[in-house]
């Protein structure tokens, strides 16, 4: 058996799971399943005329494209178990910090990409796109952990769907309080979301993107600590 | 390589420990077998030496750095073979073999000679999923070693693979060995563990009874007895006699002088009948 020198690695690790989390997403039909759906989504938009499709387009990325990690979390964990591929990679150098954020990282690469089509291509949220796109890529982090989280324990689809009833259901309840109270509601990660999205057609004040943003950056921390805490019970320490 | 002294886990506080108090040592370059029935605690020792588990009581040191201080340059320097192939099925061999490669830094086997080497050259291409258990069992195998670690880990590397190719892994390992690997090897196989092992150990309930090397536990557990097999009037008989004295028992004398022999055994004891002597228990 000869040997050949790996002098360099040229990408990190964090880099290389990325790339192939997201060749993972599409050859299990990830990518697929959501141009079929942004697709349907765009036809809708094009038959709502104008300012409500503005309204209409920033509810249906709120409520879908934004929460995707947390939709498919499940599956794409579920699929490695399967695959017994998790305690493979913790015996690697790969950490499990790297894992989770890698995962989170990739499932939110698809929630932009989704966005975008469903923001853009029918118009409804062309103006003030940067703050779109900040609002989805924050929101996405923090659902892709909240779904890593509950899927570290769940053995079965059937088990991720109910624990993700649940933790949705606990998660999204805090909206009905943005309607009453708008600010002192943003404490929660989904009013901060909602407050981007649903101003993305007019100016937020700075100050009011930026103490949205950092909400939601915390809750991302949280949700990352939940997640690796759900991961080091109920998949290293089993 | 590695010293575990009163290695003491439990999962739960409220249970029973899985690992009782166990001691011993692996030398450099040696491969150690670990036996025992399915819930003895083989994997949990397992998963403590890969650095897994850390909340242990005791000591676990590699190379005299207790395990629970690692760090993650610990793992260029280990490879894991689980017992149940895991790869990515959508996924082709070569492109399984490239993610776990781009993990490491250190000099690695050329992958191509690796495939080629197991058989699995015309497949690099293929997905996984349409691989037989026997085609997974040898991919993992070698996206085990593929990094060249000095510590391999490997949990029955020879389930579900023909003879032939049963055989060309258990080479792979010798060869592992001979260029310096310390190989830690866990099967229920016990042609495999007298084949390979240097030294076994008997895991029962999470204590270690027997730790010795399969030649030393047949001396000392067989019989020190010799059968005969002969053809007398076209039947075939079996004598046993006693090996102390052999050469001038007249009995055992005259039957080879006299009778047509067909086969003669020693009858030390197999790895499988003292591991039921000592523990009380069968394997599978």
């Amino acid at each position: 058996m000869t040997t050949k020198s790996n002098t360099h690695q040229s990408t990190s690790i964090l880099v290389t799971l990325m790339k192939f989390d997201v060749r993972f997403q599409v050859k299990q039909g990830f990518y697929l399943v959501y141009a079929l759906v942004s697709a349907l989504y765009i036809v809708i938009l094009f038959n709502i005329p104008f300012p409500a499709r503005s309204s209409v387009t920033a509810y249906l990325v709120l409520s879908d494209t934004s929460i995707i990690g947390i939709t498919f979390m499940g599956a794409l964990v579920l699929l490695e178990k399967q695959q017994n591929m998790l305690h493979s990679l913790f015996v690697t150098p790969v950490r499990l910090g790297q894992y989770l954020w890698s995962k989170a990282v990739s499932l939110t690469l698809l929630a932009l990409l989704a966005s975008a089509l469903i923001a853009y291509v029918p118009g409804g949220l062309l103006p003030n796109w940067p703050t779109t796109l900040v609002a989805v890529a924050l929101s996405s982090l923090f659902f892709s952990f909240v779904g890593l989280g509950i899927s570290a324990s769940a053995q079965s689809l059937n088990d991720y769907l109910a624990g993700i009833m649940l933790g949705g259901f606990v998660l999204c309840l805090p909206l009905v309080l943005y309607f009453y109270f708008p600010l002192l509601s943003l404490i929660f990660p989904i009013n901060s979301v909602a407050d981007l999205l649903l101003h993305s057609t007019e100016t937020l004040p700075i100050i009011r993107i930026v103490l949205n943003c950092s909400i939601i950056v915390v809750w991302i921390f949280i949700a990352y600590w939940y997640a690796f805490a759900q991961f080091n019970k109920h998949v290293i320490n089993k | 390589m590695i010293t575990v002294n009163n290695l003491l886990f439990t999962y739960n506080q409220k249970d029973k420990p899985t690992l009782k108090n166990i001691s011993f040592e692996v030398a450099n370059a040696e491969i150690f077998g670990f036996l025992g029935p399915s819930g003895a605690g083989k994997s949990t020792t397992q998963k403590v030496l890969t650095g897994v588990l850390k909340k242990y009581a005791g000591s676990v040191r590699l190379n005299g750095n207790e395990i629970k201080n690692i760090d993650k340059n610990f793992y260029e320097n280990i490879g894991v073979a689980f017992e149940f192939p895991n790869l990515y099925l959508k996924f082709t061999a070569l492109e399984n073999l490239q993610l776990f490669s781009s993990f490491y830094t250190c000099e690695q086997f050329e992958m191509n000679e690796l495939l080629k080497r197991v058989g699995l050259w015309d497949d690099r291409d293929a997905k996984v999923e349409v691989f037989s258990k026997g085609m997974r069992m040898r991919l993992n195998f070698i996206r085990a070693i593929m990094h060249k670690p000095t510590l391999l880990f490997l949990d029955e590397p020879t389930s579900g693979l023909d003879p032939t190719n049963s055989r060309l892994l258990k080479d792979m390992i010798k060869e592992l060995r001979d260029s310096g690997t310390t190989i830690f090897l866990t099967t229920h196989n016990m042609t495999d563990a007298d084949e390979l092992c240097d030294r076994i150990a008997f895991m029962i309930d999470g204590e270690l009874p027997v730790i010795d090397s399969p030649e030393n536990l047949k001396l000392q557990y067989g019989k020190k007895s010799v059968k005969v097999r002969y053809r007398k009037n076209n039947n075939i008989s079996t004598n046993e006699f006693e090996l102390a004295g052999l050469g001038k028992n007249k009995q055992f004398l005259s039957l080879i002088n006299n009778n047509e022999v067909e086969t003669i055994h020693t009858q030390e004891a197999t790895i499988e009948d003292i591991f039921i002597k000592v523990t009380g228990k069968h394997l599978q």
